[in-house]
């Protein structure tokens, strides 16, 4: 019997797929910085289109596990439910979760970071097209974004920023948007300029 | 065998009984969103015309069989992804040819039989292409069912157990390998079972999904070993090894998910004379909300 146990135990970690094992953690928190954008670390970056937000979310990797996912983003007051059924896109493949937004609302980083987690599931990077006025306030530059309405400063890619208008899609990192609550501008990056 | 005292001792979790399968309901993964709930009604035949005598089968088989109809009613909530309370309720209709004392007999029996209470507890790792679990599930068969009868669909006996599972998959690739261990209590009319490890090994692929739709199907091989001691039931001597394969076919829509599984003897060595387990066949349909 005793012997049965350590070979079943054995058997068991064996036959554990071990590809599973081979690829590294990302866990929120932990050396994700702004700026550190690897294309290599989930699949190439997303084409945004407008009013989208686009999320990188690790472990999801069954849309029949993922219908929790999906129900609860598409509660979100700022999702466009006219869009894929109720707002709300999962790609299994590339693991990334599409969310259909209003125009010019506010996103709340911190309500979709906590939704995805309570899905079960652990978010990564937020992308999204942001448009509004930049401008520098205390050697930083801060973007008043007319959609969604929020402000935002650069963190990184700052140099591809000039006064005035404002376009470009940015992304903002899973343990930034976990803490992205009140009216205090949120850290972004802007993608393909770090 | 006999599982000793100490190791009845050390064991501190309720378990899975000889008839309840080691899966949890729906996709054994589902729900994975706290607050989300699920049910699955799944229809199980068993049939064997053949009896066997240790490895071989027997001499005298002719005749006889063994046909056990069961539906399973179960269901699964979760609070969290780590926490998890699944149910199982079968509802039994049953027949075979037993040989008692020499003389050939019908037995039947049907009615609802024990229920299973179970708490699958998991840690979670989410990882860039795919996720991993591990988990232990200590569950508690009850003596819901009846014990009448020539061949009763309960044995009247708290039983208790532990397994520990582990799940890998990606996009495309599934595994989940699940060791169960039970302790049968003695129960009423003399009904003992014995003690028994297993291990459930499911292996697969998910060849087909459409993001759109949220469609999709898995397509797997289920292995599974199990070792029973020497126990009794109204139909004479039970326990013994068996090895079972076969394929699982699971497709999903949305919420709803279709499960068809067929499982065959592969290898047997059964205590005394008894029944080979035939071949067994299960079709569920569950949903999650």
């Amino acid at each position: 019997m005793k012997r049965f146990f350590v070979e079943a135990v054995v058997m068991m970690f064996v036959m554990t797929p071990g590809y599973a094992f081979s690829d590294t953690a990302v866990q929120v928190g932990e050396s994700s910085e702004i700026g550190s954008l690897n294309e290599s670390d989930h699949a190439p970056a997303p084409e945004i289109q407008a009013n989208h937000l686009v999320i990188d979310v690790n472990g999801v990797v069954c849309s029949f596990c993922a219908y929790g996912l999906t129900k609860a983003l598409g509660k979100i007051d700022s999702i466009d439910t006219s869009m894929y059924g109720n707002g709300v896109r999962v790609e299994i493949e590339s693991q990334r979760v599409s969310l259909a937004l209003l125009a010019e609302r506010a996103i709340d980083f911190a309500d979709i970071f906590e939704r995805i987690k309570d899905a079960g599931y652990d978010p990564v990077r937020f992308y999204f097209n942001l448009a509004g006025t930049a401008a520098q306030s205390d050697g930083k530059w801060v973007v008043t974004g007319t959609n969604p309405r929020q402000q935002f400063t650069i963190s990184s890619g700052s140099a591809s920023v000039q006064q005035g208008k404002f376009m470009s899609t940015v992304y903002v990192d899973a343990s930034v948007a976990k803490v992205a609550v009140g009216s205090a501008p949120i850290e972004v990056a802007v993608h393909g300029h770090e | 065998m006999a599982m000793n005292r100490a190791m009845r001792f050390v064991i501190l979790f309720v378990f899975a009984a000889s008839t309840a399968r080691a899966h949890q309901p729906v996709m054994d993964m589902a729900p994975r969103w706290a607050g989300g709930a699920g049910l699955q009604a799944r229809y199980e035949v068993q049939v064997s015309d053949e009896i066997r005598a240790g490895k071989d089968k027997a001499a005298d088989s002719s005749g006889r069989d063994k046909i056990v109809h069961t539906t399973w009613l179960e269901g699964v909530y979760t609070w969290k992804r780590e926490v998890r309370a699944t149910f199982k309720l079968p509802i039994i209709d049953q027949k075979r040819d037993a040989v008692i004392d020499g003389r050939s007999i019908k037995q039947k029996g049907s009615g609802v039989g024990d229920l299973i209470l179970g708490v699958p507890l998991r840690k979670y790792w989410n990882l860039k292409r795919s996720t991993v679990n591990v988990g232990f599930t200590p569950s508690l068969r009850a003596p819901t069912g009846s014990t009448s009868g020539s061949y009763p669909v309960g044995d009247g006996s708290w039983d208790v157990g532990l397994s520990a599972s582990a799940n890998a998959e990606n996009v495309f690739w599934y595994g989940l390998v699940d060791l169960f261990w039970w302790h049968n209590s003695s129960g009423n009319r003399n009904i003992h079972e014995g003690d028994e490890v297993g291990i459930d090994i499911n292996i697969g692929i998910h060849p087909y999904h459409d993001n759109e739709r949220n469609l999709g199907a898995f397509l797997m091989l289920d292995i599974e070993s199990r070792w029973e001691e020497r126990g009794r039931d109204t139909g004479g001597t039970t326990g013994g090894e068996r090895t079972t394969v076969g394929p699982v076919l699971v497709g999903y829509l949305n919420n709803f998910m279709l499960r068809a599984e067929a499982k065959f003897p592969v290898r047997e060595n059964v205590k005394g004379t008894q029944f080979s387990r035939g071949v067994v066949v299960n079709l569920g349909l569950g949903v999650t909300f």
